[in-house]
């Protein structure tokens, strides 16, 4: 059905992606990446927190940093409501949310499908995308939660620092 | 030899583990009973207690294979055979030996637990000390003298001793009882959430059950909070060996005391004040007390006194540090003020006594060049203030020159759960800790044009005769502003973290709530701003404001002259005050108006006081809004089940659509807070009370002078007082 699903083989060949949707595009995450997957929720903005910071949500007891996905792709915030998947970086000790517009279903790839990240895409694009997947309906562009975290994102100047101390309140 | 060899690092099995926990269980033991056999070298109790310790340590390496600390601790232990058969004496020396010995092994168990062995590197060489235990055990001594022993023999101090390295005391003991009865309290928590599922949406047992939920919550928080304390004893056990070297090297004469080592405190508490303990033990040894030879010319004893007094006050706990020493000379504290530019000549003259000590928490000030030298204190007392605030605690310094200085440490009983108050600003919720907060101001529309004054561009609101900085949360923050204040007046929270005093303007006041602080993570803590985060009684999400950190961004810097609180009037109009009341028999009291039969009759009404430091808020709330769950009359409050107590039967003569006032007491029970709405008829005022002696024939409760007129104590409240009054005695 799909030009990249069916070159599928064997097991070993295939990985499992998550898609979700943020804005206009197509994205897709392994599935074994993702901890769990939470409805629709409303992250409490932190007050002077970085942009990409969409808030904090309640989680199993702990208070759950959430990245907001549309605003690292530079689009308007949006809704207030997003559904939520959370990532546990064991390697580091993270755990964090990715607030998205929606998640649809699972998809199964053959694993050399994946095609490089096309040399002309903006910098803070190339630093989030892992790659690009061509599907039937258009493109699906893999994600790595690694690149998500919100430590990483702190580090990076594109997506900027805190914003401490002052500055301009919108 | 194989075994015991762990071939990873960090691999440490259960046995071991265990091994080392009671070990170092033993070790804390065997110090003070070592200190202990110091000043009483007959005691054979303490002999065979150390011995047990360290043949316990023998019995169990021998097992696990650990070579070094077997050897060591065959040689104690024969050392130990010989002074316990009184073929030795107890000496110094002896003394010496012991403690290192002690400090030896403590220092493998930690290589231990940290490496998984036992350390073979040319630094870890037992032979000197194995050799001077041997030497010990054949010197046939001479009887230990019976006069002081802390300046003889030993020199230098364990300045980097073992008690140094990071204790990192992860386990805990827990009474088995209180463990059955967390487990009791789960299956209950299941049958009552088991029940909560069953039932049909609203379903009429609805509030049956959430009330029971609310209790069987509220224990097992409770015994919960109960395992997780510890006994002071445990942190005080480390400090007679720490006094004893330390008064070695500064040639001090010293003995220290202990008062309520049985005090319990969390954990995580205990470990959070051990430093600024330690801190102000050794200030006290080190700068407090005087050399002997200074002390017999001032007519005082040679050996000086620390004591270490612990005790619960207002549901927090009390720790003291009070020497005998020369105390703080605030003369020369002022002068150095002045010197250092601090504050005028003109504002020392006007510095009460307790002002100018509060100056040695100043940062900068508590430098050693600055104060050391003159008074002998201040080193480091802002780290100490910091630290224990960082735990929402307080320190204070009394002194008297010539007699001595007592350091206070105020911490609360527990650490995750926090009374705070939840404000709201630009539309969203935060939370203020209670610890900091001194009163709530509301300024009405009306005022609120009049209330603020600018100085440049500094705001400041005159509350009573002071002048405070304002800070606004909604800027400080940079949220939207809401409708302008001059439409819908605002509060003023008077904070005052670490000192420094100034108020948080917001928008509205929401709840005062007890909220469970979980922690940030690292993008969000270095903002800087928020302690924490917490779900709020509504299940949504809220910040706790860190007010320390928002009166420094917002540039509140330690005046020059702190001010101690300002004059203590009652509560006026819209003031509410949230006041800590001291070790006096006059007691603020919230006054009411009681018809019942048998404590006012003939439409002669009785007055009746409940201290405020019982009363959390005042609130008035439609009649329609109290609903009755098992014959008990409950009502919903911020999240929360309230049982209503109706002492005066307000409630049966109220008129549909009424206002009912319900007074929000915490009533102190034998371990739990819990708090209970009074209905009351109506409210006459907050004043200031004398309590009267208890006069058993003419009422069988606690009476009080309010406005010369006699006003009967609450009886379940009376016995706050009761205590208060025993404090009361036992400080005069």
């Amino acid at each position: 059905m799909k030009s990249a699903e069916e070159s599928t083989k064997d097991r070993d060949d295939t990985v499992s992606l998550c898609s979700v949707r943020a804005g206009p595009g197509l994205f897709g995450i392994e599935t074994r990446q993702i901890r769990e997957v939470l409805g629709a929720s409303t992250p409490l903005r932190v007050p002077l927190a970085p942009e990409y910071i969409a808030g904090v949500v309640p989680y199993r007891g702990e208070v759950l940093t959430t990245v907001s996905f549309r605003a690292l792709l530079g689009l308007e915030r949006g809704s207030p409501t997003g559904c939520v998947l959370v990532f546990d970086d064991e390697q580091n000790n993270e755990r964090f949310g990715l607030m998205v517009d929606a998640v649809g279903g699972e998809v199964t790839l053959a694993r050399n499908a994946l095609e490089a990240n096309p040399s002309t895409l903006d910098a803070s694009s190339m630093a989030l995308f892992d790659g690009v997947y061509r599907m039937q309906p258009g493109l699906m562009v893999r994600l790595d939660p690694q690149r998500l975290r919100p430590s990483q994102l702190a580090r990076n100047e594109l997506f900027g620092a805190a914003k401490l101390g002052g500055g301009d309140p919108r | 030899m194989v075994r015991g060899r762990w071939p990873d690092k960090g691999i440490v099995d259960e046995l071991t583990k265990e091994f080392l926990a009671e070990s170092q269980e033993g070790l804390e033991r065997m110090e003070l009973c070592v200190t202990e056999l110091e000043k009483r070298p007959g005691d054979r109790e303490l002999v065979s207690e150390i011995f047990r310790t360290v043949h316990t340590i023998k019995g169990t390496t021998s097992f696990l294979g650990f070579d070094r600390l077997q050897a060591l601790a065959h040689t104690g232990e024969s050392l130990l055979v010989a002074l316990r058969d009184g073929k030795i004496a107890v000496t110094s020396e002896l003394i010496g030996g012991l403690l290192d010995l002690r400090d030896r092994l403590r220092e493998i168990l930690c290589l231990i637990e940290i490496t998984g062995t036992e350390g073979a590197r040319s630094t870890d060489d037992d032979r000197e000390l194995l050799a001077l235990l041997a030497r010990l055990k054949a010197a046939n001594g001479e009887p230990f003298p019976n006069e002081d022993p802390a300046f003889q023999g030993r020199d230098g101090v364990h300045a980097d001793c073992p008690n140094d390295l990071p204790s990192k005391d992860r386990t805990l003991r827990i009474d088995v009882d209180v463990l059955n009865r967390m487990m009791d309290l789960v299956g209950e928590l299941v049958l009552t959430r088991n029940q909560i599922l069953q039932s049909a949406p609203g379903a009429h047992t609805f509030p049956d059950l959430a009330l029971r939920l609310s209790n069987v919550t509220s224990e097992l928080r409770e015994s919960v909070r109960q395992a997780r304390m510890q006994s002071l004893g445990h942190l005080f056990g480390k400090f007679p060996r720490m006094v004893r070297d330390l008064a070695t090297a500064c040639g001090r004469n010293v003995r220290i005391e202990f008062e309520g080592q049985e005090t319990r405190l969390d954990k995580t508490l205990l470990e959070a004040i051990r430093g600024p303990l330690t801190h102000a033990v050794r200030n006290s040894v080190d700068h407090g007390i005087e050399p002997p030879e200074t002390r017999v010319l001032e007519g005082k004893p040679a050996e000086g006194v620390v004591r270490l007094r612990a005790f619960r006050h207002n549901g927090s706990i009390v720790i003291e540090v009070i020497d005998d020493g020369a105390g703080i000379s605030t003369e020369r504290v002022l002068a150095k003020a002045i010197e250092g530019g601090l504050m005028t000549p003109e504002q020392a003259s006007s510095t009460t006594e307790r002002e100018a000590l509060q100056m040695i928490f100043v940062a900068g000030f508590s430098t050693a060049k600055k104060v050391t030298n003159v008074s002998g204190r201040g080193v480091g007392m802002d780290v100490v203030r910091a630290n224990v605030e960082k735990v929402g605690g307080s320190v204070e310094v009394e002194s008297r020159a010539g007699l001595g200085t007592t350091v206070r440490l105020r911490v609360p009983l527990t650490l995750a759960i926090i009374p705070a108050l939840v404000v709201e600003s630009g539309g969203q919720s935060f939370v203020l800790p209670q610890s900091s907060l001194i009163e709530l101001v509301y300024v009405p529309p009306r005022d609120a044009p009049a209330a603020i004054e600018r100085i440049g561009t500094t705001e400041l609101y005159r509350l009573r005769e002071e002048l405070l900085p304002l800070v606004w949360l909604d800027r400080l923050l940079e949220l939207e502003r809401r409708a302008s204040t001059e439409q819908r007046g605002f509060y003023v929270a008077v904070l005052e973290p670490e000192g420094l005093r100034f108020g948080l303007v917001v928008d509205d006041l929401r709840a005062s709530e007890e909220i469970v602080v979980k922690p940030l993570s690292g993008v969000l803590g270095d903002i800087g701003l928020f302690s924490g985060a917490t779900v709020l009684g509504s299940g949504t999400l809220a910040m706790i404001l860190d007010v320390a950190a928002a009166g420094a961004r917002a540039g509140i810097r330690p005046p020059a002259n702190t001010s101690t609180m300002a004059n203590t009037e009652p509560g006026q109009g819209d003031t509410a005050r949230v006041e800590e009341s001291g070790f006096a028999a006059e007691r603020s009291m919230v006054i009411y108006e009681s018809r019942r039969p048998g404590s006012g009759q003939g439409g002669n009404q009785a007055w009746i006081g409940i201290p405020l430091s019982a009363v959390e808020r005042i609130e008035r709330v439609p009649l329609s809004s109290i609903e009755y769950a098992g014959g008990r009359a409950v009502l919903q409050c911020g999240g929360e089940l309230l049982p209503l107590q109706d002492d005066d039967a307000v409630l049966p003569d109220m008129e549909a659509g009424a206002m009912v006032t319900v007074l929000i007491c915490v009533r102190p029970e034998a371990h739990t807070m819990r708090r209970v709405g009074m209905v009351v008829r109506r409210v006459l005022g907050i004043s200031t009370s004398t309590l009267l002696a208890a006069n058993e024939e003419l009422y069988q409760g606690h009476l009080a002078m309010v406005d010369n007129r006699v006003t009967t104590v609450h009886r379940e409240f009376a016995r706050d007082l009761r205590v208060a009054a025993a404090i009361l005695q036992e400080v005069a």
